[in-house]
Formats: C-alpha cells, sequence, structure tokens
C-alpha cells in the first residue's frame, strides 16, 4: 500500500493514496480506514475518508510525547504495514426516483443545450449509467459519485444559489449529486428526488455508505408527490 | 420551565464542544467557536468541560429565568446585567427564579459563553447538543434562539454566594492583538513566491460576510505558481483556504467536513480561541510557526486547563453548594 502522510494542522492529519480519482484508490482509503478502525488507537477522535485521501483526526494531548504527530506517524505506519485482511467495503445497490420535470429543473435546459442534446436525452443518460459512492462529505450525507456520463458534463454557475432545495440533483463539470439538505450551492439542478437522505434522529443517519451504488429512475411529477419513502426500511 | 428568551440577541445558539465522530458520514462537528471559553465557563459552575452553553454574539440576549440555577459568563466582554445591576464574569452567579439577564454594549471580543450548572437540557443529537443551523440540528430545533423560546434547564441554587472570580488575565486573550499563530498547509508550496510572501505581510481584515462556517479577508489575491485542479480532500477547524479568487477563507466550527480549494495554512489550536474572538471589521495578520512548536504550546494550554480546573474546584467546594430539586 503507497501512501503518504501530511500534517493537516496540530490536531489532524491526511493519508493520501495515490493523486487520482479511481474507485481502486478509493477502495484502499476504506480499506485503510478499516484498519485504523480496528487498531483503536490512543487518542483518535475520527476519520474522514474522501475520494483518495483518509483525514485523521486526533488529541495531540492524548496521544502524548512532546512531539504528538511524530508518534501518531509511527503508530500508523505499522497499522498500515500490517496485511491483516480488511473486507471491502459491501456495497447496497440502491435506485433514486427523480423528477426531471422543470419545476425542479431550473438548469436541465442549459444542460441540454451546452452538450448539443434535447433535454430527455440528458435525462436518459443520466439514468443510464450506475454510479459508485465513493464517500460522504460537504454536507450531512452528500454522496460524491463517480461515473457520470461526459457527454453531460457542464460546469458549474458563476454565482452560486442562495438555497437549493433538499433533494436537487446537480451536475458540476462531470460529477453528479444530490443535495440531502437545503444550502447554497453551485450546481447545475437537473431534477429532484422525493427521497429523504439525511434523516438525524436515526442512528446511522445517512441513505447512503460509501461502497454503495446507485441508479437513478425518472418518475413524473403526480409520482413525485405521492412518493412514499420505503428507501430506509432497507436499513 | 427553564430559561424564557424575552429577546434573542444578535445569533444565540446551543454549543457544547461539538459532534464529533460522524464527519464520515459529511456531518460537521459543529460545536462552540471558542472552545477554551466554553471549557472555562463551564468549570465554573462545575460542569464537565464540554457541557452544553448559550454562545452569545456580539449582541446579547435577553433571557429570564423561570427557575433558580447557577451560571458563569466567560469570553467576550458584553456588559452583563441581572436586573439591570451590572456583574462581575468569570464566578459563579446565582440567579433567583424570575431574574432577567440581559447584556449591553460590546466592550471586547465577539462570543461570550454562559453556563448553567447542569447544562442545557435539551436532547442529544447524534451525541451532541450543539446546534447546526444549515444542517437544522441540535440545540433548539435546529435553530437560533428566538423571543419566547424556553431553554430547559435544571434548578439549582447556591447555598451563599462565590467570592472567588477569575483574574482579568484569563480574559486578555479576547483583545490580542498578536498575530494569529499559523502552520504551512498541505498546499503551502503550490502557491507562488509573491502569495507566500503577501500572506504573511499582510494585515487581513475581516469581512462581513464572515461567520461560524468561516472567516472571509481580504488582501493582495493568492495565486498559486501554476494553475491546479485540486481532488477535494478533509479540512478542518482552522484550515485556510484559498479559493480561485485568491482571497484566503479560514474555515470555523460550522466548516464541510471535506474541501476542495488550496490550504495555505492551518491556524495553531491554540490561537483559534483568539480567532472566535474576532469579529468582522477586526484586523488580524499571521505569523509562521512550526508543527511541533504548535503541539507543543497545545500541550502547555491543556495543562494550564487542567490546573485552572483543579482551583476552581477547589474554590468552589469551599464557597459553593449546589441545592437540586
Amino acid at each position: 500500500m503507497d501512501y503518504e502522510i501530511y500534517p493537516l494542522g496540530d490536531q489532524s492529519l491526511i493519508i493520501q493514496f495515490g493523486d487520482g480519482i479511481s474507485e481502486e484508490t478509493n477502495a484502499l482509503v476504506h480499506a485503510a480506514a478499516e484498519k485504523i478502525r480496528q487498531a483503536s488507537l490512543p487518542g483518535l477522535i475520527e476519520i474522514v475518508p474522501a475520494f483518495h485521501t483518509l483525514t485523521v483526526h486526533y488529541q495531540p494531548f492524548i496521544v502524548g510525547s512532546t512531539f504528538p504527530y511524530r508518534k501518531i506517524l509511527s503508530e500508523l505506519h505499522t497499522i498500515l504495514s500490517n496485511d491483516g485482511q480488511t473486507n471491502r467495503l459491501k456495497g447496497r445497490c440502491i435506485k433514486i426516483p427523480v423528477c426531471y420535470d422543470e419545476e425542479f429543473a431550473p438548469d436541465l435546459s442549459f444542460v441540454a443545450q451546452l452538450n448539443n442534446l434535447r433535454t430527455e436525452e440528458v435525462i436518459q443518460i443520466h439514468t443510464s449509467n450506475s454510479y459508485h459512492v465513493y464517500f460522504l462529505g460537504f454536507s450531512p450525507g452528500f454522496p460524491f459519485l463517480g461515473g457520470m456520463d461526459n457527454r453531460i458534463a457542464t460546469p458549474r454557475r458563476d454565482t452560486p444559489r442562495e438555497k437549493i432545495a433538499s433533494g436537487s440533483i446537480g451536475i458540476a463539470g462531470a460529477q453528479t449529486g444530490i443535495y440531502p439538505i437545503e444550502t447554497p450551492g453551485g450546481w447545475r439542478i437537473i431534477g429532484r428526488t422525493p427521497l429523504t437522505l439525511f434523516n438525524p434522529k436515526k442512528t446511522h443517519p445517512t441513505l447512503l455508505k460509501p461502497g454503495d451504488t446507485i441508479l437513478f429512475f425518472p418518475i413524473t411529477k403526480d409520482e413525485f408527490y405521492s412518493w412514499e419513502d420505503r428507501t430506509w426500511e432497507l436499513q | 420551565m427553564g430559561i424564557t428568551v424575552i429577546k434573542p440577541g444578535l445569533f444565540t445558539t446551543i454549543q457544547d464542544y461539538g459532534r464529533f465522530g460522524y464527519q464520515q458520514l459529511g456531518i460537521v462537528p459543529s460545536g462552540a467557536m471558542d472552545s477554551y471559553a466554553l471549557r472555562i465557563a463551564n468549570m465554573i459552575v462545575d460542569n464537565q468541560d464540554m457541557e452544553s452553553t448559550i454562545e452569545i454574539t456580539m449582541m446579547g440576549p435577553t433571557l429570564r429565568f423561570d427557575k433558580s440555577a447557577t451560571i458563569s459568563i466567560f469570553g467576550a466582554n458584553m456588559s452583563p446585567e441581572i436586573n439591570g445591576i451590572p456583574v462581575q464574569t468569570g464566578k459563579p452567579l446565582l440567579i433567583q427564579r424570575g431574574e432577567i439577564v440581559s447584556f449591553r454594549k460590546l466592550v471586547s471580543g465577539a462570543r461570550c459563553y454562559l453556563a448553567v450548572h447542569g447544562g442545557i437540557q435539551v436532547p442529544k443529537i447524534l451525541d451532541s447538543k450543539s446546534t447546526y443551523v444549515k444542517g437544522r440540528i441540535g440545540g433548539l430545533n435546529g435553530l437560533p434562539l428566538k423571543a419566547q423560546d424556553i431553554i430547559p434547564i435544571q434548578e439549582s441554587r447556591m447555598n451563599k454566594r462565590a467570592k472567588w472570580f477569575l483574574a482579568p488575565e484569563w480574559f486578555q486573550y479576547c483583545v490580542s492583538k498578536s498575530p494569529i499563530r499559523i502552520i504551512e498547509g498541505k498546499q503551502f508550496n503550490m502557491f507562488n513566491k509573491n502569495a507566500k510572501r503577501d500572506f504573511l505581510q499582510t494585515i487581513y481584515k475581516i469581512q462581513s460576510n464572515s461567520d461560524r462556517m468561516g472567516y472571509r479577508l481580504q488582501g493582495e489575491p493568492l495565486s498559486l505558481s501554476a494553475p491546479k485542479e485540486l481532488i477535494t480532500e478533509g479540512v478542518t477547524m482552522g484550515s485556510i483556504q484559498v479559493p480561485p479568487d485568491g482571497q484566503p477563507i479560514i474555515l470555523m466550527a460550522d466548516r464541510q467536513t471535506t474541501g476542495g480549494y488550496p490550504k495555505i495554512a492551518q491556524v495553531a489550536s491554540v490561537d483559534l480561541p483568539i480567532l472566535a474572538q474576532k469579529k468582522p471589521g477586526d484586523e488580524i495578520h499571521f505569523e509562521m510557526i512550526s508543527l511541533e512548536a504548535a503541539q507543543s504550546l497545545l500541550i502547555e494550554r491543556e495543562k494550564q486547563l487542567r490546573v485552572l480546573k483543579k482551583m476552581i474546584k477547589e474554590q468552589n467546594r469551599g464557597e459553593v453548594q449546589y441545592v437540586q430539586n
């Protein structure tokens, strides 16, 4: 496992695997996360996987020594060099209904125009790929997804919108994603799902987990308004 | 019954030390902007260091206590009063049922913490009582306080008034003009020579659109030596990101869990409380130190706080006794 470790201030550090986005690299990130979790390192607060990095937050005072960073560094090297088996993330396949009606899709026609497509073609392309959940970040339950078709890639808006409704499906460059809560955002909005992606009352508060695969399928406006969210029952 | 909010103040929220353990789900820790003040406010009323408090921003609320309580106020000086009579901060204060706590002028700093013996009795959401307004979680329905809100607290009375108080030196950091100490960021060396120099020489003014999520600074635009699109990675409180417009943003308590802008530097944790006490319009400048120095300062700070906690416990043992029902 090749990696490099960089400090992120005096209470965190970043372990970086390679320098690109791929499912293989991301699998290394999640495998390393699992190893570190199992090692129950004293002073460890939490670990945060991303595309090709794993951020480790720790308490220097509890880690101890006069230079805690050096100490935790050597402990991490030991943990990561251990060849013990880690389970690969068991991803589920989750189907996400999306209403692409213009009421929920202010940027759909722009995405179509920019890419010389008809809006139906954008929807067709967006719903034919499957998407890998690399990690959750940015806001509660927001999935960073890989696998979008480049034919519908569209740059972000120059000026972000003040409010993006929860459930909105967006495109930013060659990425697609779902806004679980209402936040400001610069992504091009092409639809909305009636599903709840973030529920703080649950012990596991996010619908999606890293390693999941998701598929989008189109629904009508009537279906959107009458949708019964059963997805959480799978959990 | 608890505390009735008569006037909410500018931006008043319930905050504890933070919601840790959920960043891997994209959930930010939030928590007190000034965790140093939070801990001291809690120590004064014999709470756990990380207990929930009321975080008050620049303009204080007016609060009516419908239960007697023991409280403390620590951090920024906002001229607090009980029933219109100015009170000393940094000590346990006895509030009788029906008394009103209010604030007048902001004299120094930007945030103060009102701790109540026993903590704020709101439910924990994902292990924390901290309010995260954007995610509508924690505190009172995930929102800042508004008029007529009732903040649930535990009733407590002291058998006599405490005579001890914290020396003014403990509040000095709220008016500190010293440079904010920083450590090189992960992408420091991607910035060009001018940017590295300017960043350390500029006196930055905190912009008006700064909040619990981040402080925006304005100065000479900072550029990378060569344009590069970064892959989103972890960030933390105190990370200083530079978006394409070249104006740095210091991430604070309600930051995102990950970010895609290059990080020129990271604020040394020991100076985050100083930063949390700055308000829009205030000026700051930076001084680079080593990671090892930053960690040893942080360890010193922790030792100092542990000594303070012991001292306070001893003072309170002699002077303060709580009656609970």
